[in-house]
């Protein structure tokens, strides 16, 4: 059993037709479990109403979901416009020639994070973190956690002061 | 009526109708993939843009409906340029494999491209290479690369299945079709993949590599796999029955075929046909069979068994021969309920209230389910459920409880409510009481047209038999030893002449004074009547192994002493080990169907409840003699045990069920 | 010209606290909507705004939500917080920072168009955005803004924050509907338009975050007041997200009609040091470059259209002369290649051939007939063929380019490189350290 029951329950209650409860059922289980398993596949279809295949299907459209455990520390580098005109895969090329990569740790691309602010961009497990350095970044993959130069984004007014009317 | 001109041509068509029919109805052709009359359009391939005046962008013909005044043009520079590059897109990635494709000569990918495409590619980049030749069990075959994703199979397993067997896999550039989560199909209707698949991306395993459309011969006929009758096309090479097609009736099929009628086709060529007629397991000629029989006939009291697989040509004959005849050799009582409104097919798709009495469309009639499991209202009665896909209110009762149940429901708010019934047990009255038309599913599949033809005696020949009542027992197209619910191998060694005229050698052929080898399915003409009273014509389009059944009986005269006074039919009711139809067990010959091997498991499935206590693959024996497979279908009566038709030679409703340790 | 509509007080105080939002006064205009206004008040404020669509469309909103039919079918709304088109980042600091304004706008139009259940739709990414977005829906139905009988009013309103899960076609309005029932995020047929047949195929209306967050506004002050704020036909303010090659990235809210150059110039502090511009990406990877010369053209949906681009969700990609066109067209059309959904042929077979194009010219494999290829391509794609406008995002700034930089891309199909030059860094992001001598 991937999913809690009760909750399940209750995520099915919050929408007007029970097949939205999909995305949200699939969050939940790759929340538990690090992915999403056929077992909460299975879990989810019945829930949501819809067969397997139909939620698999669902899956793999969606680049965020994964099939598989990922490793315990997983940086994902904004490999788009902004970031990429600030060296986005130099950066990436760097942190994969570090020892561990693939086993320890994992370095994806991905696409425009909205946070072209701080390019380059990354998310680290769960958060968004920029603008990313090579120090930085290889100390996180390295030994987890907030890096220094690699901020973790959070609110805006935890930054200088507003130049015009957003974020600097 | 809205008025419209295209490529300057006015033509006048219902509203809302889609630019793409307005075409065709202006004998224009617009290219179309992803288009099908039958599914929602999808607007996918792009390949029917065409122009339309005051409009700045083309427009895609098959999402587009008609209005008034509308002005289209179908071969404009523009048009022909998007054609072009569609075509041109769709190709970069093909294999280009036309040589060793079943598609061949019947693809649109190829049609198009000689009609519309481009004279070459600039494509240059290397194509992206999938998997090709992929099984998907028990029929269908998948080729990712031929593939150009018109999603007309999604959409198909989706609007009309509602399964989802098939679904798109990925996104973008790396999207696929596939079955996702399983390496099999998983459903009763994937052959219609292969008719709706624009390109060779879906082929079948049984006509793979079999032929080019050229070389066949098509004769439209109909299947008689089931009562239902539904629509084919029959293709032959050289003679040979190669592959049948949907031949769309509306009032029957809705232009669709399930997978026992479309693949359940290899009677012609089975090696196991009976090749000779026998007279006491010695080989002889039809004269001196024929003669046999005749004397036979005037030797003493003669009774019929079976019928409702002959056409109705053949079956009046039947009657005639033997005078005593009763089609119903299995659990099946009615074929019609007396004073009840007979309703038809269509009337399932008019209907506001559909009652499935304990009856299951999917395994009996599997187009049928196919106007079923769409419905808004269906109300699932009985102990085993009936519906098995879409939504159903599902009314549980005891195998004895049907009768109490349905005089529960109440149907006076319902303006067409249709009853489904498949004849089986003494439900006559109540659902008379219902005051609804009755479509009724039958076991065999003319067993209307055998109703009609008096195919029918008050008494039981079978018990006759066993009372030595009966000299002469013809037995044409039935096998009671299978298909009767209780033993009656004792009644048929009883009789002193036993003739059984069928395809192959079975467990009555065994115990037959004659044999006579008839005409099997598309090799004989004749008209059959389908459950809703339809009557059909079956076409012979190969030649015939033996004679027809309606031959034989046209050179025998009538029976002298047609058997009387026989003893009252039985009763079967009680018990709680239910026989239920199997599609793949189902069809009378069809386990003797090399192509639907695929479809067979090797052991059958008993379901249970889950109360049972039985995991589901845990192996078991019935009556210590069939080991068979538990499923676990919480749908059930706790109490009940179903096992499949046809499968357990004489098993009675007192089997029992234990559970053994698998080898 | 800065005006701080939907951004005030961001950066200077903590927004997310509903008691901060409130003593600021936040969550008036839900009194004054509920209190003082009927629904069709509401919406006649929101018409006579002329609130233009800040997704990118700039289709007024007002209009958008007099066409649902009246058919006693229950009415939704969904926000589209799917922000994915590289180079806009305005509707994540919304979401992060200003909560309780786009809650605020949600209840109040919902209100107006009679929705009980309305769904904020966060594209995955936005982790602590959703967060933060639920955090705020719970505060807001303790005080009793969300929830049954709102203020004690007969008006009930259902909030739920659904999650993307990583696809930017579920921007598109009727995909974003398919991923909320639970499906692949591909585009609808339409007509029927979400407004007739949306989600659960019952009238609905999608808006983008920041246009709600002009609602609050418009039912405090009238929509007369917020119509003469800007360029008049369109008008209020954008919040326009700048990045790339300037000095100081960011969000600045401005007044519509505010020129480019200001923007460019004085607010984001120019182009880095001892470079120049070479071009504006003015909506992100989908929109037409445009040129130094064009600096001027006041930022708002018309005079942009003019301009030949579009000001789209206003997320401005700067590039100086360091910038490779055809890299550019590269980096874009990977994107679109990485987002098609694959639902119709041009997009899902045009991006990828495009993309390998675009890969062997900045490889230095070009073959001189490349550069006519990738136009024809750009109109086999592109032009309105495809099934939604992705396919002509995809293919809209590669347009340009080969009109305006055709030179560079001639180079690059005759075996010219010019790669070296997106290497060089920004001096205004931060150091990137070891990467820089990388």
């Amino acid at each position: 059993m991937v999913l809690d029951p009760a909750e399940t329950k209750e995520m099915v209650a919050r929408y007007p037709e029970r097949r939205s409860v999909v995305l949200p059922l699939l969050w939940r289980a790759q929340e538990r479990i690090g992915y999403i398993s056929d077992e909460a596949i299975g879990e989810v279809a019945a829930a949501a109403g819809v067969p397997a295949s139909e939620v698999s299907s669902v899956v793999t459209f969606y680049t965020m979901f994964r099939r598989e455990k990922p490793p315990a520390r997983r940086l994902q580098v904004c490999r788009s416009l902004s970031c990429a005109m600030a060296g986005a895969d130099e950066l990436v090329a760097a942190l994969r020639e570090m020892p561990g990569c693939g086993e320890k740790f994992s370095v994806e691309t991905v696409e425009c994070l909205a946070a072209c602010d701080r390019a380059i961009a990354g998310i680290y497990n769960e958060g968004l973190v920029g603008p990313l350095n090579l120090a930085g970044s290889a100390k996180l993959v390295r030994d987890g956690g907030a890096a220094g130069a690699a901020a973790p984004a959070g609110s805006s007014g935890a930054g200088a002061p507003l130049e015009g009317g957003g974020r600097p | 009526m809205i008025t419209l001109t295209i490529d300057g041509k006015t033509v006048s068509v219902e509203p809302g109708t889609l630019l793409v029919e307005a075409a065709r109805a202006a004998g224009r052709d617009i290219p179309v993939y992803c288009y099908h009359p039958k599914l929602a359009p999808a607007g996918a391939c792009r390949m029917c843009l065409v122009e339309i005046e005051k409009m700045p962008k083309l427009q895609t013909a098959c999402t587009t409906p008609v209005s008034e005044g509308m002005a289209v043009h179908t071969t404009t520079a523009r048009v022909k340029e998007a054609q072009h590059g569609v075509l041109e897109l769709l190709l970069i990635n093909h294999p280009l494999d036309c040589p060793i494709c079943d598609k061949g000569g019947e693809c649109d990918l190829q049609d198009f491209t000689l009609r519309y495409g481009p004279p070459s590619s600039r494509f240059l980049d290397g194509k992206i290479h999938r998997k090709k030749a992929l099984d998907c069990p028990p029929f269908l075959v998948i080729d990712e690369e031929r593939c150009i994703l018109c999603q007309r199979c999604v959409r198909y397993e989706d609007e009309i299945l509602h399964e989802r067997n098939i679904v798109l896999i990925e996104r973008g550039s790396h999207m696929t079709i596939g079955t996702e989560g399983r390496d099999d199909y998983g459903g009763y209707y994937s052959g219609n993949n292969t008719e709706l698949c624009p390109v060779g991306a879906l082929t079948s395993r049984p006509y793979r590599f079999k032929s080019r459309p050229w070389d066949l011969k098509m004769t439209p006929t109909i299947c008689t796999q089931c009562s239902l009758h539904c629509n084919v096309r029959a293709d032959v090479r050289h003679g040979d029955l190669m592959r049948l097609m949907i031949h769309d009736n509306p009032q029957v099929d809705g232009g669709w075929l399930c997978d026992r009628g479309r693949y359940a086709i290899g009677d012609a060529k089975a090696a196991e046909r009976l090749s000779h007629p026998l007279v006491r397991g010695g080989e002889v000629s039809w004269d001196i069979a024929l003669a046999e029989v005749q004397n036979a006939l005037e030797a003493g009291p003669v009774a019929g068994l079976g019928g409702g697989r002959l056409t109705n040509e053949a079956a009046a004959a039947f009657k005639q021969i033997c005078g005593t005849v009763d089609w119903r050799v299995g659990r099946q009582t009615y074929a019609r309920v007396p004073g009840v409104a007979e309703a038809t097919p269509s009337d399932l798709s008019e209907a506001d209230v559909i009652v499935l009495v304990d009856t299951c469309p999917m395994e009996e009639a599997p187009i049928l389910d196919l106007r079923i499991r769409h419905h808004k209202r269906v109300i699932d009665v009985g102990p085993v459920p009936g519906m098995r896909v879409g939504p159903a209110e599902r009314v549980v009762c005891a195998p004895d409880g049907v009768a109490e149940a349905l005089r529960g429901l109440d149907l006076s708010a319902a303006k067409h409510p249709v009853v489904v019934w498949n004849g089986r047990g003494e439900l006559v009255e109540a659902i008379r009481a219902l005051g609804a038309p009755v479509l009724m599913v039958h076991e065999v599949a003319n067993a209307r047209g055998a109703h009609d033809a008096g195919l029918e005696t008050e008494g039981d020949i079978l018990a006759a038999c066993a009372e030595g009542k009966i000299h002469t027992l013809w037995l044409a197209g039935a096998n009671p030893l299978r298909s009767y619910p209780a033993d009656v191998r004792a009644a048929l060694e009883k009789v002193p002449v036993l003739i059984v005229s069928d395809l192959y050698p079975t467990e009555v052929t065994e115990l037959a004074t004659i044999v006579l080898p008839v005409a099997g399915p598309f090799e004989r003409a004749g008209t059959f009547t389908n459950l809703g009273g339809l009557t059909q014509t079956a076409a012979a389009v190969v030649a015939p192994r033996g004679l027809s059944d309606e031959r034989i009986f046209q050179r025998l005269r009538p029976a002298a002493q047609p058997a009387k006074d026989l003893p009252a039919r039985r009763s079967f009711q009680g018990g709680n080990l239910l026989v239920r139809p199997h599609l793949w067990s189902g069809g009378g010959n069809t386990r003797f169907d090399r192509t639907l091997e695929a479809a067979r498991t090797a052991l059958a499935t008993v379901r249970v409840h889950p109360s049972q206590g039985l995991a589901a693959g845990t192996h078991v024996m019935i009556n210590d003699v069939h080991e068979a497979v538990v499923a676990v279908d919480p749908g059930l009566h706790p109490a009940v045990v179903v096992v499949p038709d046809r499968t357990f030679a004489g098993l009675g409703a007192d089997a029992r069920l234990r559970a053994v340790v698998p080898a | 010209m800065i005006m701080r509509l939907l951004t005030d007080g961001i950066g200077e105080v903590d927004l997310r606290d509903i008691g901060t939002y409130r003593a600021r006064g936040g969550y008036r205009a839900v009194e004054n909507a509920l209190r003082r206004m009927s629904p069709k008040e509401v919406a006649d404020e929101v018409s006579a705004a002329n609130l233009r669509g800040r997704g990118g469309a700039g289709f007024p909103a007002g209009r958008k939500w007099s066409f649902l039919p009246g058919d006693g079918r229950p009415r939704y709304l969904c926000v589209n917080g799917d922000e994915s088109e590289p180079g806009s980042f305005n509707n994540r600091m919304l979401v992060e920072d200003n909560p309780h304004l786009l809650v605020e706008g949600v209840i109040c139009s919902s209100y107006a168009i009679g929705c009980s259940f309305a769904v904020i739709y966060l594209r995955g990414e936005f982790y602590e955005g959703a967060a933060i977005m639920g955090r705020a829906l719970e505060q807001a139905a303790e005080a009793g803004y969300v929830g049954e009988h709102i203020l004690g009013s007969d008006y009930s309103l259902r909030i739920v924050v659904h999650r993307g899960a990583g696809a930017y076609i579920c921007g598109e309005e009727s995909a974003l509907l398919e991923s909320i029932e639970g499906k692949r995020g591909h585009p609808r047929v339409k007509p029927p338009f979400p407004a007739v047949a949306g989600l659960y195929a019952s009238p609905t209306v999608v808006n983008t975050v920041e246009t709600l967050c002009c609602v609050p506004s418009i039912v405090n002050n009238g929509g007369a007041w917020f119509a003469g704020i800007g360029s008049p036909k369109s008008p209020g303010t954008k919040i326009c997200s700048i990045s790339g090659h300037v000095r100081r990235p960011g969000n600045y809210e401005l007044v519509m009609g505010t020129p480019l150059r200001e923007l460019v110039e004085e607010h984001a502090g120019g182009i880095r040091d001892g470079h120049r511009l070479k071009m504006i990406l003015p909506a992100g990877a989908s929109s037409a470059a445009m040129t130094p010369d064009q600096l001027d053209t006041p930022l708002d949906f018309d005079a942009m259209a003019a301009a030949g681009s579009l000001l789209g969700s206003a997320g401005l990609i700067v590039c100086d002369e360091t910038t490779c066109a055809v890299k550019v067209a590269l980096l874009g059309e990977s994107f679109y290649a990485h987002e098609s959904c694959g639902k119709c042929t041009p997009c899902r077979e045009g991006t990828k051939w495009v993309e390998k194009v675009l890969a062997r010219l900045e490889g230095g494999q070009g073959r001189p007939e490349d550069v006519d290829l990738l136009k024809s391509l750009v109109g086999e794609i592109g032009g309105g063929k495809c099934l939604c406008p992705l396919g002509d995002f995809a293919v809209t700034y590669l347009g340009s380019a080969l009109k305006l930089f055709e030179d560079e891309f001639v180079a690059h199909a005759h075996g010219r490189t010019c790669s070296e030059r997106l290497q060089a860094r920004p001096t205004a992001s931060v150091a990137t350290g070891e990467v820089l001598s990388a």
